[in-house]
C-alpha cells in the first residue's frame, strides 16, 4: 500500500472521531509548546546575556582581576572587581606580555568606585576608571562627542576625563560638556569626550555612572598608587581562550607564589566563564520546564496508547474487514502506527504555534528576550514523531495481531 | 479445478477439550460450478468456510485454491490470496460506515498490487445495479443496495471464486431474491459461486449442493432443478416492491 493511501486511511480514520483525536494531541501540544518556550527563554536569556558580556568587556579579552576570589567569585563582572586590592601590579603585566606567547597586547586599569565629581554646584559619586587607549577597541566603546583619550594624553598625564551618559545627565543636564571643566576629588579636570551609552549590565550595574581618564593621570597625579586593578589580555588566536588563560593563572601563581593553603590574589576571568555564570538561573528554569515538557509528552503519549487501545477494540470488525479482503499484518500495523504518527505530528506542530506564541507573550509581558530557533522547532516535531511511534507502536501490532476471523466477529 | 481439499481436519482446543469443527474434508470444486454448503448450525460451515476464504489454516490436510498450496502459505500470503482469488460477501454486509460505495468496492484495491482510480469499482457497481448509488453512504442504502455494494467489492479483483457466506440472511424475501439473482447471473456468466447457509431453499438455487453434520460432508449431491431467482421473483406479490 502507498504511503499517500496510507496517510489517507488514516486520516479518515482520525476525523472520524474528532474529540477523541483531539484528546489524543492535548499533551503533544502542551508538551512540546511548554519545550519551544523554554528553548525560547533559554536562548534568549543566552543571548542577552552574551550581547550584554560584550558590551561590557568588548569582544574576545580575558580580564584579570586584582584580589582574592576563583574564577566563580560571585557575578560582578565589571570592572568594579579588585577595587581596594592592590595585589597586581605593574611588573606582573610585562612579565604576561613577555611570557605568555598567545598575549597579542595587555592593558593596565585602575579603579576607584567613590570619586567626587563636581561641576559648579553639581556634585555626585562615581565610579573612576585609569584607562589606556586601547580600552577603547577592546570595550568597543567609543565616545558620542568630543574625543577620546589618546597616548599623548597617557604619557604627559594629562588631566582630561570622559564622562558617561549619567554622570554627564547629572552635572550638566541637556548641556553638551565636552570642554567643560570638572572636579575630580579637587583636582580640575578638562571633559574631552561624552561617552556613548550603553544601559545596564547583567548584574544590574548602572554602566553609564563613571568617568575615565588616563592611567597615568589616575597613578600619579590624581591619587598615588604603585598597584593595577586589573590587566585586560588581549589574544594572537582567541580560539586558545582556555588554554591562554591556564597559562595567565600558572604565571600569577608562581609570580605571586601562590601555594595551597593560600588562595589566589587575583582571579582570571573569560568572558564564557561569565557567560555561564550567567545563564545558570535560566538554566535552573530550563530545566524545571524541560522536566514539565518531558511529563506532558509522556502523560501525552499514554493517554495517546490508551485511546488507541480503546478505539482498537472499538474498530475489531473493522479491522477484521480489512484482514479478510486482503489487508496484511503490515498494513494494519502501519495504518494505526500513521494515524498515531499523524496525531502526535499535528499536536507538535500546533504546540510549536501555541509555543512561539507563549515565548512572545512571555517577552511582551515579563520582558524577558525570547529566541525560537529552527532547531528548537525540529526537534519539537522530531520528539511528536517519536512519541506516536514509541506509544502507538503496542496498539497498532495488537491490532495487526488480531486473528481475522474472530475480528470479524466483533469480538 | 478451483478447489481441491484433501483430508481437511481442524481441530480447536477449548478449555481442554478438542473440538473436532471440520473432520476429514474432501471436496472439489471445477471452475464454473455453483455449490452451495448446507448443514445446521455447529455443522462446521463457517469452519469449512473459513477455511475455504484463507482467513483459517487447516490442522492437517490439504488445499489448493486454483493451483496454490494454501495450506502452505504464511501469513502474508495468505493474505494475498484473499485479496486476489477470493470475494468474500457476509451476511451483514461488512462495508465501512464511514467509506462511500464507490471507495468500499475500492477497497481491496488498497491492499493489492494497484490501486483503484474508480473506473474498475464504477463497472463493478453498475454490474450489480448499483451504478447510480456509487457516493452514497452506506447507511444511506438500504440492507439489498448494501449487499449488492458487498457484491461488487468482492468483483473488484476479478477473483478465482465468489464466497458467500449467509448472504440472504439478513434480507427480505425480495431483497433476498435480488441478490441471489445476481449470483445465478454471475453463475451464467461463468464466476465459480460458492454459498454457505442454512437455508435449504436457498441452497437449492445452486446447481450443487453439499451438506455437513458434526464437521463431516454426509451428502453431495447435484440439484436436478435448481430454483431459478429470477422468476421467484416475478411472482412475488407486487406490494412488497417499493418498501
Amino acid at each position: 500500500m502507498s504511503i499517500a493511501l496510507t496517510l489517507k486511511v488514516a486520516l479518515r480514520g482520525l476525523l472520524a472521531n474528532k474529540v477523541r483525536t483531539f484528546l489524543m494531541m492535548a499533551g503533544v501540544i502542551i508538551g512540546i509548546a511548554a519545550l519551544i518556550g523554554i528553548v525560547a527563554v533559554g536562548q534568549g536569556a543566552k543571548a542577552k546575556v552574551a550581547k550584554s558580556t560584550n558590551k561590557m568587556w568588548g569582544t574576545n579579552p580575558i580580564m584579570i582581576t586584582a584580589g582574592a576570589g576563583g574564577p566563580n567569585a560571585g557575578p560582578h563582572m565589571g570592572m568594579g572587581v579588585g577595587v581596594g586590592a592592590q595585589t597586581l601590579k605593574m611588573d606582573d603585566l610585562e612579565a604576561i606580555e613577555k611570557e605568555v606567547p598567545n598575549v597579542r597586547k595587555a592593558s593596565p586599569g585602575l579603579l576607584k568606585s567613590d570619586a567626587q565629581v563636581k561641576f559648579r554646584q553639581q556634585a555626585k559619586t562615581t565610579e573612576i576608571w585609569g584607562i589606556t587607549p586601547e580600552f577603547r577597541e577592546y570595550r568597543s566603546w567609543d565616545v558620542d562627542s568630543g574625543e577620546y583619550i589618546s597616548d599623548d594624553d597617557v604619557r604627559s598625564m594629562t588631566r582630561v576625563v570622559l564622562i558617561g551618559q549619567t554622570v554627564a545627565k547629572e552635572l550638566f543636564g541637556d548641556e553638551d560638556p565636552t570642554g567643560a571643566r570638572i572636579m575630580i576629588d579637587n583636582v580640575s579636570f578638562k571633559v574631552k569626550g561624552l561617552l556613548m551609552e550603553r544601559g545596564t549590565s547583567p548584574d544590574g550595574e548602572n554602566i553609564d555612572d563613571r568617568v575615565m581618564i588616563p592611567i597615568t593621570t589616575f597613578s600619579h597625579r590624581l591619587y598615588t598608587v604603585d598597584y593595577l586593578s586589573n590587566i585586560v589580555v588581549q589574544l594572537k588566536d582567541v580560539s586558545k581562550m582556555d588554554e591562554t588563560a591556564a597559562a595567565l593563572d600558572a604565571l600569577l601563581r608562581d609570580r605571586h607564589q601562590i601555594v595551597p593553603p593560600k588562595q589566589e590574589d587575583f582571579a582570571v576571568r573569560t568572558p564564557s566563564g561569565v557567560v555561564k555564570l550567567f545563564s545558570g538561573t535560566s538554566q535552573t528554569l530550563t530545566l524545571f520546564l524541560g522536566i514539565v515538557s518531558g511529563i506532558a509528552l509522556l502523560v501525552g503519549g499514554l493517554v495517546i496508547m490508551n485511546i488507541m487501545l480503546i478505539s482498537i477494540s472499538e474498530r475489531t470488525r473493522e479491522i477484521g474487514i480489512r484482514r479478510a479482503l486482503g489487508a496484511r499484518r503490515k498494513d494494519i500495523l502501519n495504518q494505526f502506527l500513521t494515524e498515531a504518527m499523524m496525531v502526535t505530528l499535528t499536536g507538535g506542530l500546533i504546540g510549536v504555534l501555541v509555543g512561539i506564541a507563549a515565548a512572545k507573550a512571555i517577552s511582551v509581558t515579563k520582558g524577558m528576550p525570547t529566541l525560537v530557533s529552527w532547531q528548537s522547532i525540529a526537534l519539537s516535531l522530531v520528539f511528536s514523531i517519536a512519541v506516536g511511534i514509541v506509544f502507538g507502536v503496542q496498539p497498532a501490532r495488537r491490532a495487526a495481531n488480531m486473528n481475522p476471523v474472530e475480528a470479524l466477529r466483533g469480538k | 479445478m478451483m478447489i481441491h481439499m484433501q483430508g481437511i481436519t481442524k481441530v480447536y482446543e477449548m478449555d481442554g477439550r478438542s473440538l473436532r469443527a471440520a473432520d476429514d474434508i474432501s471436496l472439489q470444486v471445477e471452475a464454473g460450478e455453483f455449490v452451495a454448503i448446507v448443514g445446521p448450525s455447529g455443522s462446521g460451515k463457517s469452519t469449512l468456510m473459513n477455511l475455504i476464504a484463507c482467513l483459517d489454516t487447516p490442522t492437517s490436510g490439504t488445499y489448493e485454491l486454483d493451483g496454490v498450496e494454501v495450506d502452505k502459505l504464511n501469513d502474508d500470503d495468505l493474505s494475498l490470496a484473499r485479496n486476489s482469488k477470493i470475494g468474500l460477501v457476509f451476511q451483514s454486509y461488512n462495508l465501512l460506515a464511514r467509506m462511500t460505495a464507490l471507495e468500499n468496492v475500492e477497497l481491496p484495491l488498497l491492499y493489492g498490487t494497484h490501486p483503484g482510480d474508480g473506473v474498475a469499482a464504477q463497472r463493478a457497481l453498475k454490474a450489480v445495479g448499483m451504478g447510480d448509488r456509487a457516493d452514497h453512504w452506506p447507511n444511506q442504502l438500504s440492507g439489498g443496495q448494501q449487499q449488492r455494494v458487498a457484491i461488487a467489492r468482492a468483483l473488484i479483483n476479478d477473483p478465482a471464486i465468489i464466497l458467500a457466506d449467509e448472504p440472504t440472511g439478513a434480507l427480505d424475501t425480495r431483497s433476498g431474491m435480488e441478490v441471489m439473482a445476481i449470483f445465478q447471473k454471475l453463475n451464467r456468466e461463468g464466476r465459480t459461486v460458492i454459498l454457505v447457509t442454512h437455508d435449504q431453499a436457498v441452497a437449492e438455487h445452486a446447481r450443487r449442493v453439499v451438506s455437513l453434520r458434526d464437521g463431516r460432508i454426509v451428502s453431495d449431491e447435484p440439484v436436478a432443478q435448481p430454483r431459478h431467482a429470477e422468476d421467484e421473483l416475478a411472482k412475488l406479490p407486487a406490494q412488497e416492491v417499493g418498501r
